[in-house]
C-alpha cells in the first residue's frame, strides 16, 4: 500500500512540453526580501492569499527562494537543474531522465532495498520529473522528520550509487514504461510532431530515450553525466512549509558544501524556429479504436506585445471549461470526446498546438471544424464580453497554486528557472484590466492558419 | 492513483488524530450534508449518488454512465449555455465520474460562489430536461471516449479479467457499458433511471474549503430544501459473489501487449461488511496490504531486486467497495522470464514471508508510516472529499470511521495471519495474464 519514492511519470507529450506560463500564472505580488519579510499584495481577487517570499543565502547559490508556511507540519522542497533532455549528448537521448530516476534508488553505499527503507520509515516522499530543459527533485516530508529528510537528500545530490544495481533496477523501470506507451496513440502522435517541427535539433530529442540508448549506460557514463549538471551554479532551490530562514540556510549549506561549481553558462541556446507548414501526416496504427489529433500553428513568443492577449484568446478558445472548441466540437457537432488547446512555451521555442481525441471517422471534419473557429475569431466573430469571462476565469484560476505547498513551491522555482519576475504576474493583471478589443484582434492577426502541422493516427489496413 | 486514495482513505480512519472542522446535517427532504472546514480560498462542492453500474438492468449497461453526460445538457431553469457560462463566471473547474457503487459531480471553485453552485446542482436533482436531439449527440461523445478507453489494451485486458472475478454480480461488466447496448439506448431509458435513482434520500453533499458552516447551512437548505421529498425503496443489485469452485486462468492475447502483465485474485470482504468479523477482517487485509507490498519487503527484495525476476511487484485491496471485493497480487515479469517460473518464486517467497509471520513491530511500523503518510496528505482538499464521499456513500458513517485506527492499531499479527489463512491460503483464485500474440 505505501510507496516511499514515488516517481512521477508524465505523459511523454507533457515532459515534451515545458508550459512556460502554464496555469499557475499568480496575480500576487511576491516580495523580495534579503533581511526580512514583508507581506505585499496586489490582486484584483478578494480570495488571493498573501504569500511573502524570502531569499535565504546559501554559499555558492544563486537561487533560493522561500515561502514560510506554519499552517501544518509539512515542507515541500523543489530543487531544479538546469540541463535535462537538452544535454544529452548524441547517441543517449534520456539520459538525464536515466539520471534522475537512478540517484534515489540508493545512495552513500546504502543498497537499494535499505535505501528505501529509511525513506519509508520516516515518510519522505521524493518525486523526479525531467524536462528538455530540467531536471527536478521534490521533496516533501514531515516538519519533525527533516533532519532525516536532509542528510537524504545530502546523499542522493553528494554521493548517489549509480551502480550495476541501480542501472539494472533503472533499465527495467524505464523499459517496462517505454513498452506499454510504445503503442499508445498519444504517444505516437507527440513523438511525431516533435520530429516534424524540431527534428534534428538537439534540445528536442525524445526526454524519455529508449531501450537501445538505456543498454550502452554504464555506470563511468551515469557518474561523469551526474557531475557535468549536478552542481551549485546549476541550482535552483524554492522551498514552502514549516521551516524557518535560518534552518533553510543552515540546512542547505550542509547539504550542497560538496556539490561541484559548475559551469553557468553551459546550456545557453539560440532560438529555434519550429518547422510550421501546411502538412498532414498519418501515423498507422494497427488495432487503434479512436485517433489522437494534433494541430500546431504559430504561437507569439514570450516577449512579444501581443504574448499576453495571445494567453487570453488561448484560455478562451481551448483551456478553460466549456471552451469555444470544446462547445463547437463536442457540445454542437458531437466530433469529438476531448479538445483542447495550450501555449507550448519551451525556453527556445514555441507554438500553439490544439489536441483532439476523436473518432477515427471524423478526424477531417474535426479538423476542419478547428480552422474554421480559428479563421471565425480571427475574422472578429467574437464577443469581447466573452474573452473578458475568459481573463476572469484565468485569474481564478491561478488562485489554485496556492493549494499545497508542493505547488507553491514549484511555482516559485519555475519562475525564477526562467528568469520571470514574480512582479510579472501583476503587470499582466493591470494590462489585462485595461485591454480593448483591438489588443485581442492584434493577437489574432499574428496566427496563420496557412501553416498547420497536423499529426493524426490512422487505422493500418 | 491507487496508493493516493488509500493513502485518503486512511486519513479519514485516523479520526481525531487528523480530524478537520467538520459539520454534518440532514434535511426534511433526507438529503445529508457533510461540511470540512480548511483554510483553501479555492473550495470543492460534491455531490454523489448512491447509484454506479451495479445498479443498472441487463440489456441497460453503461446508463449510469450515460446519465452522467447527460446531467450537464441543462434543467428547466438552466440551458446547456446557461451552466457553460456559470462555469466560466465562477472561475470554476467542474467534472464527474461514475463508478460501481457511485456516481459523483464536483465544482472546484472560488468560495464566494457557492451559492451559485448549490442553486444549479439543487435545479438539476430534480428537473433535469433532456429531448432526443440531445441524447443522440451526447451518445456519439460517448462511443468516442468507450472506444478512446478501448485504445488502452491494459485496460481492456482488466475488463475481460473482471468479467471472470465477478461472474455473479454487475461488479464483471464494464462500467462504460457496450457499445451495441448503449447504442439502443432511448431518452425515456434515462429519464427512467434518473427519476428512480437522482433523489435527496439517495444523495450526500460535501463541501471542504474556507466556508462558514451556519452560511452553508442556510444555503442547503435555501436550494436543496426545496426539493420534495421522495418516498422511494430503492431495490438494489446483487453485490456478494460465491466462492470459486476452482482455480481459474484467463489468457489475455493481443498484439498490443509490449509488456506482460501476471495477476492473480482473491474474493476478499470490504470494510463495507455487515459482520463484525468480516469487518475486522477487512481491518487485517488493509495491513497485510501493506506488509506484502513495501518495497523493503521481503517479497519485493527477492523477486526483484535479488533474483531479477520482476520488474515490479504490487498488492491491491479493493476494501471501499459495497460487496465482494478482491484481494490481488500483480506481477511484471523481466524479459525473457516465463509466467510458470515468475509464479513459483512468487509463491515460493510469499509461503516462507507468511512462515515466518510478522511480528508486533512490524504491524506498528505499519501502522505509524501509514499516520505519518496520511499526515502529508492534508494538504489536497478535493482529493480527500472525493475518499469521504466514497467510504460515506459506501455505508460508513463518518463517526464510525473515527473509531477505526483504534481497530487498526488493535490488530495482531495473528489476526493477520488468521486473516491470511482464511482467505488467501489454499483458496482458489483467478489468475490473468496479458501477453502479445
Amino acid at each position: 500500500m505505501m510507496k516511499s519514492i514515488n516517481k512521477t511519470k508524465k505523459a511523454p507529450l507533457i515532459k515534451y512540453s515545458i508550459i512556460l506560463m502554464g496555469i499557475i500564472f499568480l496575480i500576487v505580488l511576491f516580495s523580495y526580501s534579503q533581511q526580512e519579510s514583508a507581506d505585499t499584495s496586489a490582486t484584483n481577487s478578494i480570495d488571493s492569499p498573501l504569500l511573502s517570499v524570502q531569499m535565504p543565502r546559501i554559499k555558492g547559490i544563486d537561487n533560493v527562494l522561500l515561502y514560510e508556511n506554519n499552517d501544518n507540519n509539512i515542507i515541500s522542497i523543489n530543487i531544479t537543474f538546469k540541463g535535462g533532455a537538452a544535454l544529452d549528448s548524441k547517441g543517449f537521448e534520456g539520459l538525464s531522465n536515466f539520471l534522475a530516476e537512478s540517484m534515489p534508488l540508493a545512495a552513500g553505499g546504502y543498497s537499494v532495498a535499505e535505501f528505501s527503507r529509511m525513506f519509508d520509515e520516516y515518510s519522505i516522499k521524493i518525486n523526479t520529473n525531467v524536462s528538455r530543459d530540467a531536471i527536478t527533485l521534490e521533496i516533501t516530508t514531515l516538519n519533525y522528520y527533516k533532519n532525516r529528510a536532509f542528510n537524504l537528500l545530502k546523499l542522493i545530490l553528494n554521493s548517489p550509487n549509480l551502480g550495476n544495481e541501480e542501472i539494472a533496477l533503472t533499465k527495467s523501470n524505464l523499459t517496462v514504461d517505454y513498452n506499454i506507451r510504445a503503442k499508445q496513440p498519444k504517444f505516437l502522435v507527440s513523438q511525431a510532431l516533435r520530429n516534424q517541427l524540431f527534428g534534428g535539433h538537439e534540445y528536442f530529442r525524445d526526454i524519455n530515450g529508449n531501450p537501445t540508448v538505456m543498454s550502452k549506460i554504464t555506470p563511468k557514463i551515469l557518474k561523469d553525466f551526474k557531475h557535468t549538471v549536478i552542481t551549485k551554479a546549476n541550482m535552483y532551490v524554492a522551498i514552502s512549509g514549516n521551516i524557518s530562514r535560518a534552518e533553510v540556510e543552515k540546512e542547505f549549506g550542509t547539504i550542497v558544501e560538496g556539490l561541484p561549481e559548475g559551469n553557468r553558462e553551459f546550456l545557453a541556446l539560440d532560438y529555434v524556429q519550429p518547422k510550421l507548414s501546411n502538412k498532414v501526416i498519418e501515423i498507422p496504427l494497427e488495432g487503434a479504436s479512436q485517433s489522437e489529433v494534433l494541430i500546431a500553428f504559430n504561437s507569439p513568443p514570450f516577449d512579444s506585445p501581443t504574448f499576453p492577449f495571445a494567453r487570453l484568446i488561448n484560455t478562451y478558445m481551448g483551456q478553460m471549461p466549456d471552451s469555444l472548441l470544446f462547445d463547437n466540437l463536442r457540445n454542437q457537432k458531437g466530433l469529438v470526446y476531448t479538445v483542447s488547446s495550450s501555449l507550448q512555451q519551451d525556453s527556445i521555442s514555441n507554438y500553439w498546438l490544439v489536441s483532439l481525441g476523436t473518432s477515427l471517422d471524423n478526424t477531417v471534419d474535426a479538423v476542419e471544424a478547428v480552422k474554421q473557429t480559428i479563421e471565425d475569431l480571427k475574422s472578429q466573430k467574437y464577443d469581447f464580453k466573452n474573452i473578458v469571462i475568459a481573463k476572469n476565469w484565468m485569474l481564478d484560476n491561478e488562485l489554485r497554486v496556492f493549494a499545497n505547498n508542493r505547488s507553491i513551491a514549484a511555482y516559485l522555482n519555475r519562475q525564477q528557472f526562467l528568469g520571470i519576475p514574480l512582479s510579472r504576474n501583476a503587470e499582466f493583471a493591470k494590462l489585462y484590466n485595461n485591454m480593448t478589443a483591438d489588443n485581442i484582434n492584434q493577437a489574432l492577426l499574428d496566427i496563420n492558419t496557412d501553416n498547420m502541422v497536423i499529426i493524426k493516427v490512422v487505422s493500418k489496413k | 492513483m491507487k496508493f493516493f486514495l488509500k493513502l485518503c482513505f486512511l486519513m479519514l480512519l485516523a479520526g481525531s488524530a487528523f480530524s478537520a472542522d467538520y459539520d454534518s446535517f440532514t434535511l426534511n427532504n433526507g438529503l445529508k450534508v457533510h461540511v470540512i472546514k480548511t483554510n483553501s480560498p479555492i473550495i470543492t462542492h460534491a455531490i454523489a449518488y448512491n447509484v454506479g453500474s451495479i445498479e443498472e438492468r441487463s440489456g441497460r449497461e453503461g446508463i449510469a454512465h450515460f446519465l452522467e453526460h447527460a446531467m450537464f445538457l441543462g434543467t428547466n431553469k438552466y440551458s446547456k449555455a446557461d451552466l457553460s457560462n456559470m462555469v466560466k463566471e465562477t472561475g470554476a473547474y467542474y467534472n464527474a465520474f461514475t463508478s460501481f457503487d457511485i456516481t459523483l459531480y464536483y465544482f472546484n471553485l472560488p468560495a464566494r460562489h457557492l451559492s451559485r453552485v448549490m442553486e444549479f446542482e439543487a435545479d438539476r436533482m430534480k428537473w433535469l430536461q433532456l429531448n432526443e436531439s440531445l441524447v443522440e449527440n451526447e451518445k456519439q461523445v460517448i462511443l468516442q471516449e468507450a472506444k478512446m478507453y478501448q485504445n488502452n489494451v491494459y485496460s481492456v485486458f482488466y475488463d475481460t479479467l473482471r468479467s471472470y472475478t465477478y461472474p455473479t454480480t454487475n461488479y464483471g461488466r464494464s462500467l462504460i457499458g457496450y457499445e451495441d447496448y448503449f447504442k439502443k439506448l432511448t431518452l425515456h431509458d434515462i429519464q427512467d433511471f434518473y427519476d428512480t435513482w437522482y433523489t435527496p434520500s439517495n444523495a450526500q453533499v460535501f463541501i471542504i474549503g474556507n466556508v462558514d458552516f451556519t452560511e452553508v447551512r442556510k444555503l442547503a437548505n435555501n436550494y436543496y430544501g426545496k426539493i420534495p421529498k421522495e418516498n422511494h425503496q430503492f431495490i438494489r443489485a446483487k453485490t456478494t459473489e460465491e466462492p470459486y469452485k476452482a482455480d481459474v486462468r484467463v489468457v489475455f492475447k493481443d498484439k498490443r501487449v509490449n509488456q506482460k502483465v501476471i495477476t492473480r485474485s482473491y474474493l476478499v470482504p470490504s470494510l463495507v461488511s455487515d459482520t463484525s468479523e468480516n469487518k475486522k477482517d477487512a481491518y487485517s487485509l488493509i495491513l497485510l496490504e501493506d506488509l506484502l507490498s513495501s518495497k523493503f519487503g521481503e517479497i519485493y527484495k527477492y523477486l526483484v531486486l535479488d533474483k531479477k525476476l520482476l520488474v515490479d511487484f504490487s498488492v491491491n485491496y479493493g476494501e471501499s467497495q459495497k460487496g465482494s471485493t478482491t484481494f490481488s497480487f500483480s506481477l511484471i515479469p523481466n524479459k525473457g522470464v516465463d509466467d510458470a517460473q515468475a509464479i513459483a518464486a512468487f509463491e515460493e517467497i510469499l509461503n516462507k514471508t507468511l512462515a515466518k509471520g510478522f511480528t508486533q513491530q512490524n504491524l506498528r511500523m505499519s501502522v505509524n508510516r501509514i499516520k505519518d503518510s496520511l499526515e502529508l496528505m492534508r494538504e489536497d482538499d478535493m482529493q480527500y472529499l472525493f475518499m469521504i464521499a466514497r467510504y460515506l456513500n459506501a455505508g460508513l458513517s463518518y463517526e464510525e470511521t473515527q473509531k477505526v485506527v483504534n481497530t487498526l492499531d488493535n490488530i495482531t499479527s495473528a489476526d493477520v495471519h488468521n486473516t491470511y489463512n482464511k482467505y488467501l491460503k489454499n483458496v482458489n483464485y483467478i489468475l490473468g495474464v496479458a501477453q502479445g500474440e
